[in-house]
């Protein structure tokens, strides 16, 4: 392939790096708490420093030699290895909070949270507490903290904040934070339409593997179709942003297909499962929750809706086309 | 990475729409009105600018460019509303370079690179549809010639085209694989007629009937008994064009455009409903950069467009949907294009690979389920 030809592929550095943190999740990221621990996960101090030490969270500053679509490379191997931690929110927090703060964050001395209507994802663990409100984001301060477990296990905190400062470029931390959401939806649901597949394969009824028949096939290769979509398409819209080309393959667009993509995974791949997929042994819930878990965290997907609706109002009356690509 | 189209294909498609709009009126439907009339004269126009042998070799008339150039060609007309591909620069054309007789590359591409020569597709029958291997349709080998005996059905643009590209059978009925011939047959000759199919979207399919058909041996295409193979390739020169996002584009932008001028845009299931609809169509619109990525490295693009197609489809599907779930009584009047969109985007999920089909391939070839009996 030369240099110039079409492709939507990472690239080479990408694929190594995504491969070089999967396989350190492999090793050290905390499993996910069973459906039976009556507690959430606790942060996992050790594994989330580690993470900063492989300069996952530097490499989007302004002198960390990374953009978006390396943000995206990493996330897809996090979400496939379901890795715990506020890691849309740091990517959120690197792209807003003034320098000094943000290189802490970065390096993990300080713990971001990012939420709105006083719900925060990880606050019982966070130092630095950033507060959406419409368009707007600001610094802000708990002044009452109350823990609640979470569908993903997850701890989240119900805050009662003061606002601190206004801060910059929210656009951005937003766009980071969707795309963070995207493609660790994508790397989860790959990973749901494998186990899924393999159980469709080796499962046999009536005689032969479930897999065989159109009713258990066509809804994988929906999914499949689906996830894929939304992979590619998370990918192109993060080499758009890190071009700071305004296209309809935009983060906001991404993350609502990866949302929608995995949910779908998630479904299928219970039903692909049968009564197994129900079961905590399975292993299958853990991925499913965490999926369902990541479609609602905040800043709310609402806003990615109303902005890719907006932007379709004034496109539709040019017939100017958009270059596609 | 490199979502991007060259600077020379983006010249290319600034040239396309630049003639297509002093072509086009942009109020035609003809997109949605066969390959004759306003088609034929638009394909002759194109085929004028040496554009409809884009990717032809250079020594059958063409410019040896990529499937991309294609792609830009026929995206931004199905955009225009103005026509669908051309069927003969295609797959009839891409088959005969590769498997015709230098008498038949002489005798059909130059009509064929100039828009004047239109072909149909002769593959399905009354009992033969996703399965084409069933085909009955008949030719006798009589040594010098074939006679054709047979019923084609769902024949789009037969009456208005001059050839027939032909499925038939020359050798037994239990023979699947090596049984199956293309014949290219004058649709004037005796024996050949020619019967509407009214479709619900105005317009027309028809049957076919070959009554004693006599068609030259020359006029097979390929070894007899060859066909799968060839009909295999001819669909894989045209993956890239399976579904063509402009059409979906302009379905799309035309209902936000018409919710806009209705006052509609700004209620709230509006907005959440044409927000999936764009989402939608990006997808469609980075699933033909990967279709075009892979060609451009080599590989067969079968489960890229076969997942193009699918969502396309039935992307066109929803913005007729959803256009009469939200836009009130009105969409039921012809005043709006929308009710024409609901009755023909049915044939979307058919015609090219019905959306079983594709789910089977994407399983076979995606998911590793065999699904062989």
């Amino acid at each position: 392939m030369t240099a110039g030809a079409l492709n939507v592929d990472l690239e080479d550095h990408q694929v190594e790096f995504a491969r070089a943190v999967r396989a350190f999740c492999a090793d050290a990221s905390p499993a996910m708490p069973s459906s039976q621990d009556p507690s959430p996960q606790a942060f996992p101090a050790e594994f989330w420093r580690a993470l900063a030490d492989l300069g996952l969270f530097a490499m989007t500053t302004p002198d960390g030699g990374g953009g978006a679509l390396d943000l995206v490379a990493a996330m897809e191997a996090l979400g496939g290895s379901l890795a715990p931690g506020p890691l849309p929110a740091t990517f959120l927090a690197v792209a807003c909070l003034p320098p000094e703060m943000r290189d802490a964050v970065a390096s993990a001395d300080t713990i971001a949270t990012a939420g709105e209507r006083g719900l925060y994802p990880w606050a019982p663990a966070a130092d630095v507490f950033i507060e959406f409100d419409g368009d707007d984001a600001f610094l802000v301060e708990p002044t009452h903290t109350h823990e609640v477990d979470t569908i993903g296990r997850e701890p989240w905190g119900r805050l009662e904040v003061t606002r601190i400062r206004e801060l910059e470029n929210p656009q951005q931390a937003i766009a980071a934070a969707d795309l963070a959401i995207a493609a660790y939806l994508v790397g989860v649901a790959v990973e749901v339409l494998g186990i899924a597949a393999e159980h469709a394969k080796s499962r046999s009824q009536f005689g032969k593997p479930i897999g065989r028949f159109q009713a258990v096939a066509h809804p994988l290769a929906r999914a499949h179709c689906a996830v894929l979509g939304a992979r590619d398409l998370t990918r192109v819209a993060a080499h758009n942003t890190d071009r700071g080309i305004a296209a309809a393959a935009s983060p906001a667009a991404a993350r609502l297909a990866a949302t929608d993509a995995a949910l779908q995974a998630a479904y299928t791949g219970h039903q692909v499962m049968g009564a197994l997929g129900y079961t905590e042994e399975a292993g299958l819930a853990r991925y499913s929750r965490r999926i369902r878990h990541y479609a609602s965290l905040p800043p709310s997907i609402d806003r990615a809706r109303e902005a890719v609706a907006a932007r379709l109002a004034p496109a539709a009356h040019q017939h100017e086309r958009e270059v596609i690509g | 990475m490199n979502p991007t189209f060259t600077d020379d294909e983006l010249a290319f498609r600034a040239d396309v729409r630049a003639f297509l709009a002093g072509q086009v009126d942009r109020t035609t439907m003809q997109f949605f009105r066969g390959r004759g009339g306003a088609a034929r004269e638009l394909y002759r126009a194109l085929g004028a600018r040496g554009w409809l042998s884009l990717t032809w070799p250079v020594e059958h008339g063409g410019r040896a460019l990529s499937e991309t150039y294609e792609y830009i060609l026929w995206d931004e007309v199905a955009y225009a509303r103005a026509a669908r591909p051309d069927l003969g620069p295609g797959i009839v054309a891409k088959t005969l370079i590769a498997h015709g007789t230098p008498d038949q590359q002489q005798r059909f591409l130059p009509g064929i690179a100039r828009g004047e020569t239109g072909f149909s597709l002769g593959y399905s029958e009354p009992d033969a549809g996703s399965d084409l291997r069933s085909v009955r349709t008949r030719a006798q080998n009589a040594g010098d010639a074939y006679v054709v005996n047979g019923e084609k059905c769902w024949t789009s643009d037969a009456h208005n085209s001059t050839y027939l590209w032909l499925l038939c059978r020359t050798g037994a009925p239990e023979d699947a694989d090596n049984a199956l011939s293309i014949l290219i047959v004058d649709l004037a000759s005796p024996g050949v007629s020619i019967n509407p199919i009214q479709t619900i979207d105005g317009h027309r399919l028809n049957s076919v009937f070959l009554d004693d058909v006599v068609v030259p041996a020359a006029n097979r295409v390929g070894p007899e008994g060859g066909a799968w193979r060839l009909i295999r390739e001819a669909l894989a020169v045209e993956r890239h064009l399976q579904m063509l996002p402009g059409r979906v584009r302009r379905d799309i932008e035309d209902l936000a455009g018409w919710f806009v001028e209705q006052g509609l845009y700004d209620r709230p299931d509006v907005r959440t409903r044409m927000a999936d609809l764009a989402v939608g169509l990006a997808q469609v619109e980075v699933d033909v950069l990967a279709t075009l990525a892979e060609l451009a490295r080599g590989g067969d693009a079968v489960v890229a467009a076969a997942r193009m197609k699918l969502r396309g489809s039935e992307l066109v599907q929803s913005v007729a949907r959803t256009a009469f779930d939200l836009g009130g009584p009105a969409v039921a009047t012809t005043d709006t294009p929308f009710e024409l969109l609901w009755r023909q985007s049915f044939m979307e999920t058919i015609a090219g690979g019905t959306t079983e089909i594709l789910l089977g391939i994407i399983s076979r070839q995606a998911l590793g389920l065999g699904m062989a009996s």
